[in-house]
């Protein structure tokens, strides 16, 4: 198990290493900082000073090199836009979308697992037929479309909730829920088939052979082997819902990192961009690897090799 | 002629015409999906009007079924444009763009897949990095700085979504041709001293045409959905061009006055896509996935 853990790091660390040279790269490609700087119609000698004020005359290599060096010990520079330091800036709006995310994969949880449990209990019933409609609807429906019909209907007719902003529980609850449908249907499906799967194997046959109640069969052994699957994609979801909480966050106003990264992109602000994509990669890395420790520890057969 | 008759039987059987094989709701949804792509097709014929022509002195009307006029069935938009028109020049790139990537994308995937599969070794090792890493990126923020950064054209849109949607095909391409190995005709084809690359186009590839159409749909859909949120961050289509979410993004600015304008566009969209992924399930289910 020791030897799978550090390869497992090993490749994590190379993922990442790779995602920060694709991510310096791309933004290299995407023109002259220093012109895109100096703005339209500057003399050349300003556009030569901030090329060197900013260090853009250096070598390619080099600039990757002191730009990954402090970004390791968390220093990502100082924003074009906000003149401020772009860690800072992240801090408290990572902070938002933490907040945002886990209650949206909570609640996403809170309605996939009993209703994916109860439709592989009872296969080709109503119940199974409504998660699968919800699964369907869930996927097909665009994000941006189910936060305007929750507006719509709970903020503008009834009038119960919040339209914008991120003060309160109460107004990450539109949001929330429209980032938790679009979570729902993989939740639902892994349940469902991860349930129904561990209803027919043998070790559930045994235990209701010795007499166990249905209740504490389903819930002891069945559920329990259900879940290996589950953690990792609830996992998967939880960084998607971080890396798509832009559209939501924009339509909300909420100010989290998907919008923050969306405004520097309107203003160019490539410190704040080249952080976004990195920090956000990092979770998805740490994500996955979390969920691949906790499936470990779920399930006993990973601890043999 | 014998060892041909029966070759042409067992190929019958093995696979049926693709309509037969596919489940009830599934051909709903290819039916769905066919109306919309013959629309779009057709748009140019069939539109009452042209998608940028603006009646100023008819702005804002409602569709026919709240009360608006015969002349615009949909309603026309903040500026005079007839929905309906817009609805079906639109189709035309949101459904463009969305097949596009997902054949270009498709190229890529499936070929690093079956050379992964295929040839085993540090090209797997490789690929395998590889899809790690793309499913370590955040899809959505790197496609918003590129086309940000870079300004955004229909080409790039398609360019960046084709970079990004190659993993479910590379890993589906690896599995199956993995699987495909040990098969007969493989090892036979190999002992007939056949190239690498016939055997992989000509004995594998047919045999992964199945999975992969399953995989192509769900890439449509999603690059669809892609490619309207970016529109919708208005970071996407620009005027004069149409797609959906494009026309999500001009509607938005209304939706406390005029909601039907959002929703009739995002009730198109969510139709799209759920007849897409309708055919996508009954791909899956209508014949076991065996391969």
């Amino acid at each position: 198990m020791a030897s799978y853990l550090t390869r497992r790091l090993l490749i994590a660390v190379a993922v990442l290493f790779t995602i920060s040279l694709i991510s310096f790269l791309l933004l290299k490609l995407s023109g002259d900082l220093a012109t895109a700087l100096a703005g339209e119609g500057s003399n050349a000698a300003y556009v030569e000073f901030l090329r060197k004020e900013y260090g853009l005359d250096r070598p390619l290599v080099v600039q990757y090199a002191s730009w990954l060096g402090k970004a390791l010990t968390g220093d990502f520079g100082r924003s074009f836009y906000f003149n401020d330091s772009v860690s800072l800036l992240f801090a408290s709006r990572l902070l938002v979308t933490l907040k945002l995310g886990v209650l949206s994969i909570l609640l996403a949880l809170l309605v996939a697992l009993p209703l994916g449990v109860l439709a592989a209990l009872r296969e080709g019933s109503w119940v199974d037929r409504l998660v699968q409609m919800l699964a369907l609807t869930g996927q097909a429906m665009p994000v941006f479309w189910s936060s305007y019909l929750l507006i719509l209907l709970f903020a503008v007719n009834l009038g119960w909730l919040p339209i914008s902003g991120a003060d309160s529980l109460a107004h990450l609850a539109l949001p929330a829920c429209a980032l938790a449908l679009n979570a729902l249907p993989a939740l639902l499906r892994i349940t469902r088939s991860g349930m129904s799967e561990a209803l027919v194997s043998d070790y559930v046959r045994t235990a209701r052979a010795k007499g166990l109640r249905m209740h504490s069969v389903v819930f002891k052994h069945a559920l329990r082997n259900a879940l290996v699957p589950l953690v990792a994609i609830a996992a998967v979801q939880f960084g998607l819902l971080l890396g798509g909480s832009v559209v939501v966050e924009t339509i909300f106003a909420v100010d989290g990192i998907g919008y923050f990264t969306w405004q520097a992109i309107s203003q160019n602000d490539y410190p704040v961009v080249q952080a976004a994509v990195l920090i956000v990669s990092s979770f998805y890395v740490l994500l996955t690897l979390a969920s691949d420790l906790l499936n470990m520890w779920i399930d006993p057969r990973y601890k043999i090799d | 002629m014998m060892t041909a008759s029966s070759t042409e039987s067992a190929r019958y059987r093995r696979r049926p015409a693709l309509w037969e094989s596919i489940s009830p709701a599934g051909r709903i949804g290819g039916v769905v999906l066919l109306a919309i792509a013959l629309a779009a097709l057709l748009a140019p014929w069939i539109s009452p009007y042209a998608p940028n022509y603006q009646q100023l002195n008819g702005r804002i009307v409602p569709p026919i079924f709240m009360g608006g006029s015969s002349q615009h069935w949909l309603g026309t938009d903040s500026i005079g444009r007839d929905l309906l028109s817009r609805l079906l020049y639109g189709a035309r790139l949101t459904l463009f763009i969305g097949i596009i990537s997902t054949v270009i994308s498709a190229v890529i995937g499936i070929s690093m897949g079956m050379a992964a599969g295929y040839f085993r070794g540090r090209v797997e090792t490789v690929v395998g990095f590889l899809i790690t890493v793309r499913l370590s990126m955040p899809i959505m923020l790197i496609m918003l700085s590129l086309v940000g950064l870079l300004g955004n054209s229909t080409a790039l849109i398609m360019v960046v979504l084709s970079l990004f949607l190659w993993d479910r095909f590379a890993v589906v391409a690896r599995s199956i041709t993995l699987q495909l190995q040990g098969r007969e005709y493989v090892v036979a084809a190999k002992a007939a001293g056949c190239g690498d690359l016939r055997i992989l186009v000509g004995e594998i590839l047919p045999n992964l045409a199945r999975p992969l159409l399953v995989v192509a749909t769900l890439e449509v859909a999603h690059a669809i959905l892609l490619e309207s949120a970016l529109s919708f961050l208005g970071l996407g289509i620009k005027s004069p061009e149409v797609s959906w979410g494009l026309m999500i993004a001009e509607a938005k600015d209304l939706v406390f006055f005029e909601p039907w304008m959002l929703n009739l566009t995002g009730l198109m969209i969510f139709v799209l896509i759920g007849a897409i992924n309708a055919v996508c399930e009954g791909l899956k289910t209508g014949e076991d996935m065996q391969i």
